[in-house]
């Protein structure tokens, strides 16, 4: 029975245009949306300023009320005639805003134009027939914010996979598809019908990194504190700046309508999201000023069975730190994706204790020997799969965030 | 129909060790075949793979059999985990339409294939 070749499968690159075709469903909307909602009103407004005045009189006014499932919405029903070169027309444009606006101002439009009222108009000298009573933009948050939210989403789901994807370059295995786009040779080496006499083992650059780090090395921590405090503010800045935006426009505009209870309801996870982020922005401005750990091992590649010596310093506020752990963890990643969400699922299948002291002397200095089993896995990264090594200093500081740092290093095969 | 038989009994060869065997075929419709050394991943991650190093038949027919031979690298070394695994395997496919053939084996420096979450957890030397 035959079966599917496993080498001739084509690789995930259908995931990131999937990716992208999801993307620029949500980019072209919103795009959509703003051009209808903010933009095309905005170009109008410049455009119609060689439009000619007339006197006109209000025909028809009311605020439009709209019922359906989605709510109540409100809208100003304005209606005019006038004439131009002695021919009479009509219009029912107020301005140029297609959007439904809050009860309130659609009251104080049809309570300033009311029926029978003369009044003066703009009309488009090349087209007539189009006329408007005012020609101010009238600003909405919800025009501009709303469709912001659907640009942002999308140009995140299109370019986050390009970016996770770069932040992969240290991979060590590729895959079949990157192997064969580079030199052809090192692929056919054991191609008996070729050349039966040179059959030497594929050079491999995870070996080149191996031979790289194997000397003395001072580790550095795998994320930057500064870095966590400075992304986490952005994130935060950024979601409550359109969460508080958004319920800015409720509380003065409303959705379609008055001040309404239900979109208030609806924005309290939302706002609960922000707080949440707001108070992670403290916690990792504080983490900022933890004392810093330095590591140091007497190689960066270490053989399955073989030991290594590592040391640690702290210095800063070591006095704060009551208690430190310093362990090797092994650990396995899986990555996959389901539906649109790329999941990492991570098992730490080793883990190796090498200090928990509680004695100031000990935390601030101290160093261990510590051997990697024979029987586990080395160092090992492909595109989606991992095995990866690190050592984890815990630091227990009372009533502050804790010390936790991770400092990666290689096991050779 | 493909099969593929290792030399070897044990299917679990040490880096730097000969892989070899024999692909055999029989009423096969095609005009090339080619014998792969390969590994790939299965379990819960999406599934990565390599072409390693590539054997191609010199002289294709309708049925015949020829030897192949490669050398086991160093790494990755096969292993199995709670997520994932990773197995190493020759496979033998004819073209144009892809029918192939798969034989699995293992690469380990000890002589079993590493099981994830079996290590011993060694004291540190004080």
């Amino acid at each position: 029975m035959n079966i599917e070749p496993i080498s001739e499968k084509s690789k995930q690159g259908c995931g990131i245009v999937g990716m992208t075709i999801f993307g620029s469903i949500f980019l072209f909307t919103g795009l959509a949306f703003l051009w209808m909602t903010a933009l095309k009103p905005l170009v109008r407004t410049n455009s119609s300023s060689d439009w000619v005045e007339a006197p006109c009189t209000i025909t028809f006014s009311e605020v439009d009320v709209n019922n359906d499932g989605d709510g109540t919405t409100y809208r100003p029903k304005v209606e005019f005639k006038y004439v131009v070169e002695g021919k009479n027309h009509e219009s029912d444009a107020f301005d140029f805003t297609s959007l439904n606006r809050s009860k309130k101002r659609c009251r104080e439009i049809v309570e300033a134009n009311p029926i029978g009222l003369q009044t003066s108009c703009f009309y488009d000298p090349e087209k007539h027939d189009d006329a408007v009573i005012e020609r101010n933009y009238d600003f909405s948050w919800f025009a501009c914010l709303f469709p912001m939210v659907f640009v942002l989403v999308g140009l995140g789901i299109i370019l986050g996979p390009i970016f996770f994807k770069g932040s992969k370059s240290n991979a060590i295995s590729g895959s079949a598809k990157a192997h064969l786009a580079g030199p052809k040779s090192g692929l056919a080496m054991s191609s008996l019908t070729a050349d039966n006499s040179t059959l030497s083992p594929p050079s491999h650059p995870g070996d080149i990194e191996d031979k790289m780090r194997d000397e003395p090395q001072k580790l550095k921590p795998s994320q930057k504190r500064l870095t966590n405090f400075l992304v986490t503010l952005g994130v935060a800045i950024f979601w409550n700046g359109i969460v508080s935006a958004i319920i800015y426009g409720i509380a003065t505009e409303g959705i379609g309508g008055g001040l309404e209870v239900l979109p208030f309801l609806f924005m309290i996870p939302f706002a609960l999201v922000g707080l949440v982020l707001a108070g992670s922005v403290f916690y990792t401005l504080a983490a900022v000023f933890n004392p810093t750990v330095e590591l140091a091992l007497s190689s960066g590649a270490i053989g399955r069975g073989e030991s290594v010596d590592v040391a640690w310093q702290l210095s800063g506020r070591t006095s704060s730190v009551k208690s430190l752990k310093v362990t090797i963890e092994g650990e396995e990643s899986a990555t996959y994706r389901r539906g649109t969400d790329s999941i990492t699922d991570k098992n730490i299948f080793c883990t190796i204790p090498i200090a928990d002291v509680s004695d100031s002397q000990d935390i601030e200095f101290g160093s261990e020997t510590v051997t990697i089993p024979v029987d586990t896995m080395h160092t090992f990264a492909a595109n989606r799969n991992k095995i990866s090594w690190k050592i984890v200093v815990h630091g227990v500081i009372p009533f502050w965030p804790d010390i936790k740092e991770n400092y990666e290093f290689r096991v050779k095969p | 129909m493909i099969t593929i038989e290792l030399d070897k009994s044990e299917a679990i060869f040490s880096p730097a060790e000969t892989i070899s065997g024999t692909v055999s075929w029989s009423e096969a419709e095609g005009t090339s075949m080619e014998a792969r050394l390969i590994w790939y991943t299965v379990g819960k991650g999406d599934q990565d793979f390599e072409l390693i190093a590539v054997h191609k038949v010199a002289a294709f027919d309708s049925s015949g059999s020829e030897r192949f031979e490669f050398i086991a690298p160093s790494r990755p070394q096969s292993f199995s985990g709670k997520l994932i695994s990773l197995q190493w395997a020759i496979e033998a496919i004819i073209f144009p339409d892809k029918s192939a053939q798969r034989a699995e084996f293992a690469i380990s420096k000890t002589d079993r294939e590493v099981v994830l979450g079996s290590s011993p957890e060694p004291e540190s030397a004080n």
